[in-house]
C-alpha cells in the first residue's frame, strides 16, 4: 500500500514566483480550508499526476480541469490579476516498503509528459520523463501508466470490449473507486468510471481489481470471451450444416445435418456420427463401397477387353448401346418435367409466403386500427332522416377483434406450414438439379459408346468398342466418387475443427475460488461503514440485510440501497463504498493503493444534523484507526475543529487565504 | 341437413366411409372482408387517385376505383397490372396478362357494397350513370380515415401500392365495360 505524502502547485508570473503545498500523512486527515481556498486545485492536481484526466471527461493532455489561477491569471498578495507564466505541480508517494515517488507534471507548458523522481529505499533518486497520455500502457519503456503498475507492483489484466480486440484496466478505471471529486464524484458509485473505453463490466472488474481477485477477473474475461465466441461458434455452425445439406443435395441425397439449437445440442448431434455414417444412414449412400463394386467391376471389364473371350455370334452390343442411350432419354425426360414442375409449384408456394406476409401485415394493422379506435367511422348515419345506417342492410359486416386475432394466427400458421413447403421444394430443387446433371453426364456417356459401337464393323469389334466404352464410363464413375469423397473428408474435417473448438470454449471455463471471501470482507466493512456514517436505512439492527449484488450494488435486503433512505445518504454510500473497499482490500491483501480521497463530503449535506453525523464519524476509531489513508477536503469551523483535534483525528488547516501564495525573495524576507 | 357448407361436405364424406375431423373454431375469415378495411382502402384509394372536379370537388372513375383497391388490397397483383399496362397495345398479351388480375376482380361485389354505403352516407356521390364517384358533403370522414391511417402508419404496404400505381397507366381501354 502506498499513502500520499505531498500535494504541490508551483509556478512564475509576472508578479514573481508562486506555489502551494500541502503535506499529508498515514491515516485520517482533514484538510480544513475555506471557500475558493484551492482545494480543488490539489485534488485536481492529483489526478493530473498520475495521467487520469479522462475521469473528468476531457481529452488527453487537456489542462482545462484545473482552475485559471494555475493556467491564465491568479490572484496573489498586492497582485490582484498576476499573469501566469509557467506552472506544474507534483505529487509525492510513499510505498509502505520504504520507496518514494515523485511525479512531476507541466499544467502550462508542455504537459504531455510526467517527470518521475524514483527513490528506492534509502537510495539514491532515479530522474525520467514518461509519456502521460499516448500510449500509456502499452509502450513498455516510456508509458507512464505502464510504470506505475510496476512501482505498485499491480498485474496487468485484460479485459473485453465491446469494440472486439481486448483492453488493459487502466489507473482511470480505479481511480472512480477511491478518488471523489466534488463536481460528480458523490452523484452515484464510481461516478467518474470511464464508459468511452467500451470495457464491458469494468465497474465489476475495477471492484473485483482492487479487492485482489484477479483469478476471477481471469474467469469473467474467459467468460466473456467464450461467450462471444460462442456466439461465432453458433453462426459457423449454421453456414457447415447449410454447406453440408447443400453438397449433399447437389448429388441428390438428403440427409439430415442441422446446424441449429445451441453449442451442446450441435456437439452431441455432430460427435454421434461421421458424415459418411450419416451418408449411409440416411441416403443409404456408402462411398467406399461403391468404389469398390467399381474398382471390381473396371478390372472384370478389363479383362474382359484384354484376355477374355469374346463371342463372334453375339450381336446384341448395338441394341444395348442403343437401349440404354433411350433408356437414359426416357429417365432425363421425366427428371426434366419433375424440374418443371418443381420450378413451378416453388414459384407459387413463394408467392404464396409473400401473399400470406401482406395479409398478415394487413390483419396486424386493422386489429391495431379496432384497438386504438383512431379516425374509424363507427356511426354511419343517413343524410336524410339522420338514422344509424346497418351495414346488414348492404350485405356488409365487421368483424369483431378476436376473429380478427384468430384470423392472424390462422395466417401465422398458414405461413409457418409455406416457408416449410418452399425450404423442402428448394431442397427438391437442388436434388433434382444434382441428379440431372449426373444423368447428363451418363447420357453423354451412353451416346458417345453407341456412335462407337455402330461405327464398329463386324460382331467382334463392336462388342470390344462397347467393353472399353463401358470401361471408361466406370473410371469416369471413380474418378467422381473419389471426388466426391475428398468433398467429404473436406467437410468432415471443418466439422472436427469445429467440435475443437467447440469444446475448448466448453472446457474453458474456470471459478474463481477465493472471490467469495474477498466479497465478504467488502461487505462486512461496508455494513461497517454505512452505520458509522449514520445512513438512514442501514441501523445496527439491520446492517446485517446489507449485501451486494452480481454487479457489486448494494442491497438491503431486496431493495436497492440506493433507492433507500434520504437523498442525503446518497454522499454517505459513496463515503462509505469507497472506504470500506479500501478497508477490506487491506484485509485480505488487496490491490487498492491503500488512499482514499473525499472533496467536500459536507457540501452534500451542508445542515447541521447532517454535519454532526459525519463528524461524530470522523470521531469514531473505525475512521481514525483506518489502516489507509484518508484525506478530507473540507472546511471546518474552529469549535468542530478543535472537537476534532480532542478526540485525536488530525486536521490540517493550511496557513493563508489561498493554496498558492506569492514567494518571497530573500531581500524581501529581510525587509 | 348441416348449414354450414363444410358440415356439408363433412356429411358427404362421411357417406363415403371417411372420416373427416372438422374444426371450426380454427376458422376465421379474412379481414379483406372487413368493413372499416374495406372503407380505409377505398379512402385511401380517393385520397391518393381522385382529381380535381370542379371549384370544391373530387372524382375518380368508378371502375377505376374498383380496380386500384383491388390491387391495393393484393400487392403481388402490382406486377401483373404493371405488365398489362405495359402490353396494353397487343391483343394477344394483353388477354394472357389480364387475365389472373379479371378473375379475381370481376367476383369482387363487396366493394360495390361499401360504395353503396358510402353513398348512402353522402361521402360519395355518383355522376351521371354511375361512372363515375365525386366527394360528397361529407367526404371529409374519408379524409379523416385516410389521415388516421397515415398519421399511425397502418396499412402501409396498401398505401405504398397504391403511390406506385400513380406511374403505372391505367387507360379507359384497360377498364372498358366494366
Amino acid at each position: 500500500m502506498i499513502h500520499l505524502t505531498a500535494i504541490e502547485v508551483y509556478g512564475t508570473s509576472d508578479a514573481g514566483r508562486f506555489a502551494g503545498a500541502l503535506k499529508l500523512s498515514l491515516g485520517l486527515q482533514v484538510v480544513s480550508a475555506r471557500n475558493s481556498y484551492g482545494k480543488s486545485l490539489a485534488m485536481t492536481a492529483l489526478a493530473w499526476c498520475l495521467g487520469i484526466e479522462p475521469i473528468f471527461g476531457i481529452p488527453d493532455n487537456d489542462p482545462s480541469c484545473f482552475p485559471e489561477a494555475v493556467r491564465e491569471e491568479l490572484e496573489l498578495l498586492g497582485h490582484p490579476s498576476a499573469r501566469v507564466f509557467s506552472s506544474e505541480c507534483s505529487i509525492s508517494l510513499a510505498h509502505e516498503d520504504g520507496r518514494s515517488l515523485r511525479l512531476i507534471r507541466a499544467i502550462k507548458g508542455d504537459s504531455s509528459t510526467v517527470r518521475i523522481e524514483e527513490q528506492a529505499s534509502g537510495g539514491k533518486i532515479k530522474k525520467s520523463k514518461l509519456i502521460a497520455r499516448r500510449q500509456t500502457m502499452q509502450d513498455e519503456h516510456g508509458g507512464l501508466q505502464r510504470f506505475l503498475f510496476e512501482w505498485l507492483g499491480w498485474p496487468r489484466e485484460e479485459v473485453t470490449t465491446f469494440r472486439g480486440p481486448l483492453a488493459e484496466i487502466y489507473l482511470e478505471n480505479l481511480a472512480p473507486c477511491f478518488y471523489i471529486d466534488q463536481d460528480e464524484g458523490w452523484t452515484n458509485l464510481q461516478a467518474l468510471q470511464i464508459g468511452r473505453y467500451g470495457q464491458q463490466q469494468i465497474a465489476e472488474i475495477a471492484v473485483e481489481y482492487l479487492l485482489g481477485a484477479t483469478d476471477a477477473i481471469k474467469a469473467r474475461v474467459m467468460r466473456q470471451l467464450a461467450a462471444q465466441k460462442s456466439f461465432v461458434l453458433r453462426e459457423t455452425a449454421r453456414t457447415v450444416a447449410e454447406r453440408i445439406s447443400m453438397t449433399c443435395l447437389r448429388h441428390g441425397w438428403q440427409v439430415a445435418w442441422s446446424g441449429h439449437g445451441s453449442i451442446g445440442d450441435i456437439m452431441a448431434r455432430w460427435s454421434s456420427r461421421t458424415l459418411s455414417e450419416a451418408l449411409k444412414q440416411d441416403a443409404e449412400v456408402d462411398l467406399t463401397a461403391r468404389r469398390i463394386t467399381l474398382n471390381e467391376r473396371v478390372e472384370l471389364l478389363r479383362r474382359a477387353l484384354t484376355e477374355g473371350p469374346i463371342d463372334s455370334s453375339n450381336i446384341s452390343a448395338p441394341s444395348e448401346a442403343s437401349q440404354r442411350v433411350v433408356e437414359l432419354k426416357r429417365r432425363r425426360h421425366s427428371l426434366n418435367n419433375e424440374l418443371h414442375t418443381l420450378r413451378t409449384q416453388c414459384e407459387h408456394a413463394r408467392e404464396l409466403v409473400v401473399s400470406l406476409e401482406h395479409r398478415i401485415h394487413s390483419a396486424q394493422d386493422l386489429l391495431r386500427f379496432k384497438t386504438t379506435g383512431v379516425g374509424r367511422l363507427d356511426h354511419m348515419e343517413c343524410p336524410t332522416c339522420h338514422r344509424d345506417l346497418d351495414p346488414a342492410t348492404f350485405a356488409l359486416s365487421e368483424q369483431s377483434e378476436e376473429s380478427i386475432s384468430s384470423h392472424i394466427e390462422a395466417l401465422k400458421r398458414d405461413r409457418e406450414l409455406m416457408s416449410k413447403n418452399v425450404q423442402s421444394l428448394e431442397a427438391n430443387l437442388v436434388s433434382a438439379s444434382g441428379k440431372l446433371q449426373d444423368l447428363d453426364t451418363e447420357f453423354r456417356d451412353a451416346e458417345r459408346a453407341l456412335i462407337t459401337v455402330t461405327r464398329a464393323i463386324g460382331t467382334i469389334r463392336e462388342q470390344i468398342a462397347q467393353i472399353a466404352a463401358e470401361l471408361t464410363a466406370a473410371e469416369r464413375e471413380i474418378d467422381r466418387i473419389l471426388e466426391i469423397s475428398n468433398e467429404i473428408d473436406d467437410l468432415q474435417t471443418t466439422v472436427n475443427r469445429w467440435l475443437r473448438e467447440a469444446r475448448s470454449v466448453t472446457q474453458g471455463e474456470t471459478i474463481a475460488p477465493d472471490l467469495q471471501r474477498r466479497r465478504d470482507e467488502f461487505v462486512n466493512n461496508l455494513r461497517q461503514y454505512l452505520t458509522a456514517l449514520g445512513h438512514s436505512a442501514v441501523r445496527s439492527g439491520n446492517e446485517a440485510l446489507v449485501t451486494l449484488d452480481e454487479q457489486y450494488i448494494p442491497y438491503l435486503g431486496t431493495r436497492r440501497l440506493r433507492s433507500l433512505g434520504s437523498a442525503s445518504d446518497q454522499s454517505r454510500l459513496v463515503a462509505a463504498y469507497s472506504l470500506a473497499l479500501s478497508a477490506a482490500s487491506k484485509n485480505i491483501g488487496g490491490l487498492h493503493p491503500g488512499l482514499v480521497i473525499l472533496d467536500e463530503p459536507l457540501q452534500q449535506n451542508p445542515d447541521a444534523p447532517h454535519r454532526e453525523l459525519f463528524l461524530t464519524f470522523l470521531s469514531q476509531q473505525l475512521a481514525r484507526e483506518a489502516k489507509f489513508q484518508t484525506v478530507i477536503f473540507t472546511w471546518l469551523p474552529d469549535a468542530d475543529i478543535a472537537r476534532l483535534q480532542e478526540q485525536g483525528t488530525k486536521v490540517i488547516t493550511p496557513d493563508g487565504d489561498h493554496f498558492l501564495q506569492l514567494i518571497k525573495s530573500p531581500a524581501q524576507v529581510n525587509q | 341437413m348441416a348449414s354450414n357448407p363444410l358440415q356439408l361436405l363433412a356429411e358427404l364424406l362421411q357417406s363415403g366411409r371417411a372420416n373427416p375431423a372438422i374444426s371450426l373454431k380454427r376458422l376465421a375469415s379474412s379481414s379483406f372482408y372487413d368493413l372499416q378495411y374495406r372503407m380505409f382502402v377505398i379512402a385511401a384509394t380517393f385520397e391518393i387517385h381522385s382529381k380535381q372536379f370542379g371549384l370544391q370537388q373530387r372524382r375518380i372513375g368508378a371502375a377505376r376505383l374498383k380496380l386500384l383497391q383491388f390491387v391495393a388490397c393484393r400487392p403481388w397483383l402490382m406486377p401483373i397490372v404493371r405488365n398489362w399496362s405495359e402490353a396494353e397495345h397487343d391483343p394477344q398479351t394483353l388477354l394472357h396478362s389480364s387475365q389472373r388480375l379479371r378473375r379475381g376482380f370481376i367476383a369482387d361485389s363487396m366493394h360495390d357494397d361499401v360504395v353503396d354505403l358510402l353513398v348512402a352516407r353522402n361521402i360519395l356521390v355518383r355522376l351521371g350513370t354511375g361512372t363515375h364517384l365525386a366527394s360528397g358533403a361529407n367526404v371529409d370522414l374519408l379524409a379523416k380515415l385516410h389521415l388516421a391511417g397515415v398519421e399511425q402508419e397502418l396499412f402501409s404496404a396498401e398505401r405504398r401500392i397504391l403511390q406506385e400505381l400513380l406511374d403505372v397507366r391505367v387507360t379507359s381501354n384497360m377498364l372498358e365495360g366494366w
